[in-house]
């Protein structure tokens, strides 16, 4: 698919087809996820291609997409996670991520997609506040509210021993 | 923003799962995502302007009727197949398609002799575009970022990728950036044909990344480029089609560790030609094809394709492959063929690689192939 401008959904994928899947791995957590993100994203896209082609900046207009359908992003039924009675035999993908900071990464993933979003573009994409704030269609209070409350969560829970909080709680 | 070490702990968290995200994994989004475009109507547009468009429709064919009729004969016309006619979509030969371990998989049927319309409109349009000027279509092959793994960026190039989109790539080479030699090179074009194309310089490639990524910019860094050396690199013709061993050129870049390959050819093309209006209803749903292999006998042709599947889950039978072939191009579609009463009969699993023969009345020579439903050029693998 070609536009006058030339510019084509192949070539613009090619080129920044890994960043828009880094940035849906960042807001969905897992790889399988930030596929499918990605694919609605791309679908989305292809839409409206020729605005996007004659876009003055195509990127920050496929990174807003993005963002957007993640935060309106309803998984199908069978796309979500349900209980099981065993954990089934590690993946690759997990297999390859041992001796990361698993435990933050899982935290990170129980933020309201809200706050999220604002992580991964404030210190993935290292946008400005003013910036996110455009994309989420919000305020840049609502920004800095978003990010001090995400990372206070991750502080406070992640630094934590997980014994400690059983005890608190209880357990 | 300030910069504490909550700051830096997430920053080093969320790089630290970059790797999650693979080129395959993109490639795989791009290549279901533009599949589902093409399979997916438009009933908004077709509601709203499907009135005007039958008045207008009428008149052209009035029009056409009582003006073009003269020079009909330039028309293309699908005919029975027979080696002296210049366009022919003959009936394929029934055969078997396979899944990767050889297992039958359902049965494959020929095309309706002389009746698939769409594989011969799409030829006819096809046809304009084959010989030299195929390999143009490469000209809009992207720069790729090798990035060491475990290393990260460091100077004030921040990150590389991301800024690549803003077009502020500079040279800052202690040396005039270097000019290609030989200036021609060849390319093994998809067609299988090697050709002799054009070499850009190491600057001109640069300007050329420029004019095609231009604009997305949050800031003003600029990447500089310090040395260039030739290199070649394979590239996407599409989102399915590879081409190996294309000239390039790689960029070392200031305080970064990172080096920047971007292919050396002059965009001027269309990177890909796509008539999704012939395929755009749900009826079928049409595979893609990734390579097609010619037979010693210089008339079998095994297609390699993949079932990308439906939206909803269907019961498919097999496959079938249409085809159309004039002297210079052969066209190819390859869909799914649903199993009227699903009880009758065992399901084939789609979303897998799997082959399909078609056998031409001809020898293949030298044509080109295209996977129709999305026109793009498909490599041809021939016997040694």
């Amino acid at each position: 698919m070609t536009t006058g401008e030339g510019l084509s959904v192949e070539a613009y994928a090619g080129a920044r087809g890994l960043a828009l899947l880094r940035l849906a791995v960042m807001l969905t957590g897992t790889a399988s996820d930030a596929e499918d993100l990605l694919q609605t994203t791309y679908e989305r896209l292809l839409r409206n291609w020729d605005k996007v082609a004659t876009a003055s900046q195509p990127h920050a207009y496929a990174r807003r997409v993005m963002v957007n359908e993640f935060l309106q992003w309803k998984r199908s039924p069978s796309q979500r996670e349900s209980p099981v009675e065993h954990l089934p035999e590690p993946t690759a993908y997990e297999e390859s991520t041992a001796g990361t900071d698993d435990d933050g990464w899982r935290l990170l993933a129980t933020l309201p997609k809200q706050q999220r979003a604002t992580l991964a573009l404030r210190y993935y994409e290292d946008l400005p506040d003013e910036r996110i704030a455009e994309i989420l269609g919000c305020s840049h209070a609502t920004v800095r509210s978003n990010a001090s409350r995400g990372l206070a969560t991750l502080r406070d829970t992640h630094r934590t021993p997980r014994q400690d909080l059983d005890k608190e709680a209880g357990r | 923003m300030t910069h504490t070490d909550d700051d830096e702990d997430i920053r080093t968290l969320f790089r630290a799962h970059e790797h999650l995200a693979t080129p395959a994994r993109a490639q795989r989004a791009l290549v279901a995502a533009t599949a589902r475009r093409a399979r997916v109507p438009r009933p908004r547009m077709r509601e709203r302007f499907f009135p005007g468009l039958v008045v207008v429709a009428a008149l052209a064919v009035l029009v056409a009727i009582a003006v073009v009729r003269p020079s009909s004969d330039r028309q293309v016309t699908p005919v029975p197949a027979t080696s002296a006619s210049p366009l022919a979509t003959p009936k394929a030969a029934p055969s078997p398609s396979t899944d990767p371990e050889g297992r039958q998989i359902g049965v494959a049927r020929g095309a309706p002799a002389g009746t698939d319309n769409e594989l011969v409109r799409t030829l006819e349009r096809f046809r304009s575009m084959l010989g030299p000027e195929v390999v143009a279509v490469l000209a809009q092959a992207p720069a790729t970022l090798e990035k060491p793994w475990g290393t990260t960026n460091t100077g004030d190039s921040g990150d590389i990728q991301q800024l690549m989109s803003c077009g502020f790539l500079d040279w800052a080479g202690t040396q005039e950036p270097p000019s290609p030699s030989p200036s021609i090179q060849p390319v093994a074009g998809p067609d299988g044909v090697t050709h002799q194309v054009q070499v850009l310089g190491a600057l001109a490639t640069l300007n050329r990344l420029d004019n095609v990524f231009a604009g997305d910019c949050f800031t003003s860094i600029t990447i500089r480029l310090t040395s260039a050396t030739p290199a070649r690199m394979n590239v996407m013709l599409g989102p399915v089609v590879q081409v190996r061993d294309v000239p390039a050129w790689r960029y070392t870049i200031a305080g970064s560790s990172d080096t920047l390959l971007a292919a050396a050819l002059p965009a001027k093309a269309l990177p890909v030609l796509m008539f999704p209006e012939f395929y755009s209803d749900s009826t079928y749903a049409y595979a893609h094809i990734s390579q097609v292999h010619l037979g010693t006998d210089q008339r079998t042709l095994r297609v390699d394709f993949v079932d990308v599947g439906r939206d909803e889950p269907r019961c498919v039978e097999g496959y079938t492959a249409s085809w159309a072939l004039d002297q210079r191009g052969l066209a190819i579609s390859v869909r799914d063929v649903l199993r009227p009463d699903p009880a009758s009969g065992s399901c084939v699993e789609t979303n897998r690689s799997r082959t399909i023969d078609i056998v031409l009345p001809e020898d293949f020579g030298t044509r080109v192939v295209l996977d129709s439903p999305r026109a793009v050029v498909v490599p041809v693998i021939r016997a040694p």
